[in-house]
């Protein structure tokens, strides 16, 4: 199975312009009779697909065979099985005779509050039926030693459009990961103790199989029309999605040890495929980044646990060549457990992520800071449940605090405090009819925005506020 | 604005290179690997063909490499989720590869995992990996509670008489090894067990001998011959 990145947007990060990933199509004329067509023809493929039986599968399905949940307790989180498939790049199975796969969202957004003080809409579609994003895939089995996951989405309404609620659609590039590996001669234990390869990808962690790490990280979709986002979240918290390309070693011993090295640049050449009509950031990535991780993985009976690493540091260059940059360092852990049989599936993931900013552009040169430094920290954890691949729900809790800094994130962010803290929780219910089609039920509450749990907008606007609830009908074939 | 792609002259000059080293990427294949797509070329008609070295070395490749991820090294699985392979009766094993071939195994894991790796599987793979997992050393069997086990013993061996339920070592041998078609249960995960029995109950699998001897089964009698065969 193949997930969006769409479903795990990310707002842009404070501490650093934020990139007008959507803004692009600012200049495009709304067209609502080619998105009504558009729509039509989604509901006549729902009504097609929910006639067929459960082979109906996406891409990677189609290669290997078998079931969404021989590799997904529900999409994208991956089973053992999962995590082995994408390690050995996507490569079991039969090449597919069209390697294609598509996905849409059509949900609808109820926000606590959608009108603040001033009169301004939070949630650009509040109760409104929207094609939240529709996605191609393409890749899978190329050869024995290297395999893709490719995807496009198309993006119905432009979320930075003076008025949202018409259409200003548009495709871009979307998560993307190219793999070639290679596996030892199996060992006396009857397995290759080593996978090992190569990946070029062009979202920090869209590489990795275990799911505390941001790119697949829960929640795996969310209201996507709500104005009303946190506005810090640490750089490899999905802050370089699109924007940058990472090329990386990683090798796999024993099913116990994973490591692996990457280096994010900004794309150059045949690359800029990979961010096809994303916004290139205000502040592009200086030079060479490294990304180091490490994770420990055990299976016992049904269960698997892991324990791991991710870190990274990046540059940023707000400025001119030879100015001075501003330095993120990410240091993370994360920790999965997972308990899965047919009947009865259950994991709990976690991970925290402590995030050093050198601000030596941005307070040095731009004086668009109070500190040299500052930091901010995030954490997560989420439990899910899942009977007979059917039923199952998901409670998650995150939390984002950052040091005090009134010019940065009250003069410059816009914001009511000087701390961008944030805290809340994501409960969901899901229910899969069949296994490429989700209907889920979400609320996200929120007990803390953007460093206060009242007046966080300067007009008497509380956290609460900007509550939202989400149905939405998810599909892949 | 809309930001579409342009190709100047190093970049085009660029895209021929990788264009080039993908092709040669694709074509780059480990060698059993290589002998894995030979066979899935062959004429199925050769399927009753002794097991050639070469074959026997592909299906080791394809069961590390593969089956591996779900059977475990060597065929014991560490997720009860999935059969214990090792040890396993060859003929049974080949005939179970060929049912899940023909869908005529339909419990719910067969159609999520098995009926689409099986489909893929060369009919002159299936006798090799059959025979790879037949000859591999036995599971230990893990200790259960002695007064179930002792149970299950009982079942094992008697059978339910007045209940018209056939001792099960008729078929499957005094210490659950099995034979030919009839497979070995001794050192099994009992949650697979469970489940097989129970699919058999529900006529998931095309067994109908089995079907009529397991019916009558009850939740705690199933536990008790479970835990049994597990622990042999």
């Amino acid at each position: 199975m193949i997930c969006p990145s769409s479903l795990t947007y990310r707002p842009p990060v404070a501490g650093h312009p934020p990139h007008q990933r959507h803004a692009m199509a600012a200049t495009r004329q709304p067209d609502t009779r080619a998105g009504l067509i558009l729509l039509q023809l989604l509901f006549g493929l729902v009504v097609l697909l929910l006639a067929q039986p459960s082979q109906a599968l996406p891409l990677f399905a189609r290669q290997t065979g078998q079931a969404c949940v021989a590799c997904h307790v529900s999409f994208p989180e991956l089973t053992p099985y999962g995590r082995w498939f994408k390690l050995n790049g996507y490569t079991i199975g039969k090449r597919a005779d069209i390697p294609l796969a598509i996905m849409a969202n059509v949900g609808v957004e109820r926000m606590a509050t959608p009108t603040d003080a001033a009169g301004n809409l939070q949630d650009s579609r509040d109760g409104a039926v929207s094609l939240s994003a529709a996605s191609l895939f393409a890749g899978g089995r190329i050869s024995d030693n290297a395999g893709a996951f490719l995807q496009w989405t198309y993006t119905p309404y432009n979320f930075n459009y003076p008025n949202p609620q018409q259409y200003g659609g548009y495709a871009h590039a979307d998560n993307m990961d190219l793999r070639l590996v290679g596996r030892s001669e199996p060992s006396a234990e009857g397995f290759p103790d080593w996978v090992y390869g190569l990946t070029v990808h062009n979202n920090p962690t869209v590489q990795d199989v275990w799911n505390g790490t941001p790119a697949f990280g829960y929640p795996w979709q969310g209201p996507q029309f709500a104005n009303a986002r946190p506005a810090a979240a640490t750089l490899i918290d999905g802050g370089l999605g699109q924007q940058a390309v990472g090329i990386g070693a990683y090798v796999y011993w024993d099913r116990t040890l994973y490591g692996e090295l990457t280096a994010y640049r900004n794309p150059q050449g045949p690359l800029n495929l990979m961010t096809w009509r994303v916004d290139a950031p205000a502040a592009p990535l200086h030079g060479t980044n490294p990304y180091l991780r490490l994770a420990y993985n055990r299976e016992w009976g049904a269960n698997s646990l892991e324990v791991g690493t991710y870190l990274a540091r990046f540059a940023l260059q707000p400025g001119q060549d030879g100015d001075p940059v501003d330095r993120y360092t990410d240091s993370a852990l994360d920790v999965q457990y997972q308990y899965i049989t047919e009947a009865h599936a259950f994991s709990v993931i976690g991970t925290a992520i402590h995030e050093h900013q050198q601000l030596d552009y941005t307070y040095g040169v731009a004086g668009g800071s109070d500190n040299a430094s500052n930091t901010l920290d995030t954490r997560r954890v989420k439990a899910t449940y899942f009977y007979h691949h059917t039923y199952g729900g998901s409670f998650g809790l995150f939390q984002t605090t950052g040091s005090n800094d009134a010019t940065l994130y009250m003069v410059n962010g816009g914001l009511n405090y000087a701390v961008p803290d944030t805290r809340g929780y994501v409960a969901e219910l899901d229910y899969q009819p069949v296994q490429n089609v989700r209907i889920l039920a979400q609320y996200t509450g929120y007990t803390r925005f953007n460093g206060g749990s009242t007046n966080v907008d300067g007009m008497g606007r509380s956290a609460h506020d900007n509550n939202v609830f989400y149905l939405d009908v998810w599909f892949a074939y | 604005m809309i930001a579409f792609p342009s190709f100047p002259g190093s970049t085009l000059r660029t895209l021929t290179v990788l264009a080039a080293l993908l092709t040669g990427l694709a074509s780059m294949t480990i060698a059993p690997a290589r002998a894995a797509g030979s066979a899935a070329e062959a004429d199925p008609a050769t399927a009753s063909a002794p097991i050639s070295p070469a074959l026997a070395a592909t299906a080791r490749t394809v069961a590390a490499q593969v089956c591996s991820s779900c059977h475990g090294g060597n065929g014991i699985s560490v997720s009860p989720e999935f059969p214990i392979l090792a040890s396993q009766q060859r003929d049974y094993l080949a005939a179970q590869l060929r049912a899940f071939r023909a869908r005529s195994r339909a419990e719910p894991d067969a159609h999520d995992y098995m009926w689409g790796m099986a489909t893929m599987l060369d009919e002159r793979l299936v006798e090799p990996l059959a025979a790879y997992y037949a000859g591999q050393p036995a599971a230990q069997g893990r200790p259960g509670d002695p007064a179930l086990v002792a149970r299950g013993d009982a079942l094992f061996h008697n059978g339910l008489p007045e209940r018209g339920v056939a001792a099960c070592s008729g078929c499957h041998g005094a210490d659950a090894t099995g034979n030919t078609v009839f497979p070995r249960l001794a050192g099994q995960h009992a949650e697979y067990l469970t489940r097989q029995i129970v699919a058999i109950q529900g006529k998931l699998r095309d067994s109908p001998v089995m079907h009529g001897i397991v019916r009558e089964l009850k939740p705690d009698e199933i536990q008790a011959l479970t835990a049994w065969l597990a622990s042999r």
